[in-house]
This record gives C-alpha cells, structure tokens and sequence, in this order.
C-alpha cells in the first residue's frame, strides 16, 4: 500500500503532503497516543497514526524522523501544526475514521 | 452571543491554571445586604440605594439560610405594577441559582456567561451564605492574580535573556580553538508551545554537520526527552550541547525542585505528571529511562529541594566508545 493508496482510501484530508512521499510504501506504522512510547520506536520512516492533535506531535515526528502523521477522528491541525510539517518536511493527513479501523485500512 | 475569550487549548497555561485552581471560595464577597421575608420593597430599594448594589439576600430569622433574592429587575417591576409596598417574601426569586464556595471560578464565569445575573450567592458546606459574588470581582481578582503571574514570567525571562547574553559567543569561540561547538538554551517552566524547539534546533545544526542519520536520532531524542521534562517538572534551566568531532554531550541542568527518588524516577512507568501535561501526550514515566537508552553514558544527580544535573553522551562512532570507557575506568 502506498501513501497515495492510504489517502484515497481513508478519504484523508491533505494538510500537507511531500511529493516523494505518495508512491512511497507505507512500511512503518505506530500507532498512539503517547509521545514517549513513539519516541522508543527506531523504525524509519514511520507512519504516526494518532488522535493527540498538538504541536508536539510534529516534534515527535520530526525527532523520530516520521515521513507521515495521520490525524483520525476528523481531527483538524491548527495553523501553527501545518507550519511546522511544511518546516520538517513531514507529511500531515486527517481521517475521520477511528484510531481502530484507521489501523486496520492499513494493509500490505 | 459573544463568548468568553478563553478556552482551554489556546489559552496560555498560566491562565488556565489561574482559572482552574481558583476557587469562588477565593473570591466570594464577605459583605452582602440582606433583609427578612416580611420587609417591604419599598425599604428594600432604599436598602439597595444606600449600600449601592443591585441584589439583596432574602433570609431566614438567623440572616444565615437563603431563601430568596431581590433585585433591581423585580424592584422596577414593583414600581411598575403598583405592588412596591408589598412584602419580599411575596416578590422574591425563590428558585435563586446559587454557587458552592469550593467550586471552580470557572464555574462561575460560566454562570455568569449563561444567565444576564448581576450577582450569584455563594453557599458553604452547611448551605448557609457564605457571601456573594459579581462579575467585577472575578475581574478584580483574575486581574491582580494575572498581574502577579506576568511579573514572575517577566521575570523568568529577564534572568533567561541574561543566561543567554552571558553565553553569546561562546559558539564561534569554542569552535575557532578545538573544532567543538558549544551550544546554550534555557527552557522556561510550563511553557509548552515552545518545547521541543530546542531538540529540532539541535537537530538541525547536526544534520548540516553532516553526522549520521542514526546517531542524531539518538542525540535529538535524548535532548526532546530531557527538554519535555525541564519544561513539565522543573522551574527551568538551561541545556548545553557540547559537539566534538568524537562525541555529543548533553548537559541538562534546571533549578530544581529535583527529583525525590532518583532510581524510581530511572524506572519505566514512574511519573509524577499532572493530568494536562499527559493530556499532551507525555508524562508516561518514558522520559528519563529513554534518554538513557539512547545514550552511550547516562549519569544523573538530584535530591528534593535540589536542582537536577543530567549529563547525556552519544559517541559519534564506536571506536570513540572504547577509548573514552576506558579513560573514564
């Protein structure tokens, strides 16, 4: 499954999106919450599924070297999120499906 | 309607926990008018005239039990419909909204956003009247309690800008003499909407150094973790970076109040974070243990009462991690 086939799939809400990112596969996923837990993880080029929606989730990401964040639960970035993925180069999406199913879409 | 310009998310923190650690308890005005069922409106609004307010408390004999309140609205309503000489007790409000003293302010203003009172009695415990409160004594106390909270910021950033001035420099020079650079930030207390940049700025300087892409994952999540907890748990400090051809260090020192037990605190899962700072997303316990997995040499000092020093290595390869294990044996 590649990120373009992830955003059609889960209708997703493009805030922002790196060119090289959409025929890319997705490999690497976490899912969560907690930033501390994502911050453990050492894959690379990590796909973030989560529904904090706060500036220190494109920290996180940026720390971790994150290609995607994909908000669920129709969580909308403010400005100052959209920004900063611009900034770190990381793709931000939305998706009004739950954490679970937002999860399960994902299939390789 | 226009609403109150504030709001949990967007509001800076020190207002949102002015607002949710007031108590109306903390603002409630001991000094109310008040007078008995069987008292004519008409002494009522002199009553109101003479003390200059827009309410008066209609209680039981003790002048402790609420039973009903009078305000300008029914006073004018009286004059209207002839009935001003009639008794309280005929005219009062007697489902009056009242507020508990041990409530949240919060709950007070909205109240007063909801309902176009002027004034709200406050009941204790017991339910007997503890006072009375206003819109102007929220804005009185909000306003001096927030005059208070900007001086001590004020204040934080005034010895922050000093740090910062004191170690201007130090970069270029460190640099020019033995190829290291050293680099200087002071995080401030609870301010989140800056945390994390310290760790993306040293990220970048990594990055146009041209040092691997692995090692400075290490180097950047080590520095986010300790940066988060300087900013959660301590009243600020300061972190320095030493960069050399061999190795990264990270020097993390804040201002206290330290950590009770060092080896809990080391341990997965033990956090000692409030609801809001888990609420974006930290406080799991992680921080430390996880800046000490992705560093080469971990070494941390505190006590309670005491400031916290934390110094983090990451050797930039691995024969460098030999060579100085063995120096510091």
């Amino acid at each position: 499954m590649t990120f373009k086939d992830l955003i059609e799939k889960n209708n997703c809400k493009v805030y922002h999106l790196e060119p090289k990112l959409e025929n890319q596969q997705v490999v690497n996923v976490i899912a969560g919450d907690l930033m501390s837990e994502v911050l453990v993880e050492d894959e690379e080029n990590l796909l973030l599924i989560t529904s904090l929606n706060s500036e220190q989730v494109l920290n996180t990401a940026n720390i971790v070297d994150a290609a995607c964040v994909l908000l669920v639960n129709g969580k909308i970035p403010q400005a100052p999120m959209v920004k900063m993925a611009q900034n770190f180069g990381i793709s931000l999406l939305s998706t009004s499906l739950p954490m679970f199913e937002a999860c399960k879409s994902i299939d390789n | 309607m226009r609403t109150i310009p504030f709001s949990e998310g967007k509001s800076p923190l020190v207002l949102v926990d002015l607002i949710h650690s007031t108590r109306v308890k903390d603002v409630v005005q001991s000094e109310y008018c008040t007078a008995k069922k069987a008292d004519t409106l008409y002494d009522i609004q002199v009553l109101m005239k003479e003390h200059h307010v827009g309410g008066v408390l209609i209680t039981d004999k003790t002048g402790k039990r609420l039973l009903g309140i009078l305000t300008v609205a029914n006073i004018m309503r009286a004059f209207e419909e002839g009935t001003i000489q009639e008794t309280a007790g005929l005219h009062m409000t007697k489902n009056v909204v009242t507020l508990d003293a041990e409530m949240p302010l919060s709950f007070a203003v909205e109240m007063f956003d909801k309902y176009s009172f002027n004034m709200l009695p406050v009941l204790n415990d017991e339910k007997l009247i503890a006072g009375v409160i206003t819109p102007r004594d929220i804005i009185m106390y909000l306003l001096s309690s927030m005059n208070e909270e900007v001086a001590k910021l004020e204040e934080s950033v005034k010895q922050a800008q000093s740090l910062i001035d004191k170690t201007a420099g130090a970069d270029l020079e460190g640099f020019a003499q033995n190829k290291s650079r050293v680099l200087r930030y002071v995080t401030i207390r609870n301010d989140f909407n800056t945390a994390g940049k310290i760790s993306n700025e040293i990220k970048t300087v990594l990055k146009n150094m041209g040092i691997d892409k692995k090692i400075i994952r290490r180097i950047s999540v080590a520095a986010y973790e300790l940066e988060i907890n300087q900013v959660v748990h301590s009243y600020g400090g300061e972190m320095i970076f030493i960069i050399t051809p061999e190795k990264v260090e990270i020097l993390a020192h804040d201002k206290g109040p330290g950590i009770e037990d060092v080896d809990k605190a080391m341990k997965e899962g033990f956090s000692t974070a409030t609801d809001w700072v888990r609420s974006l997303g930290f406080g799991a316990g992680m921080g430390l243990p996880n800046s000490k997995r992705v560093s080469d040499l971990f070494i941390i000092n505190s006590a309670k009462g005491q400031p916290t020093d934390v110094r983090a290595v990451i050797f930039l390869d691995d024969k460098n991690k030999e060579k100085d294990a063995n120096e510091s044996q």
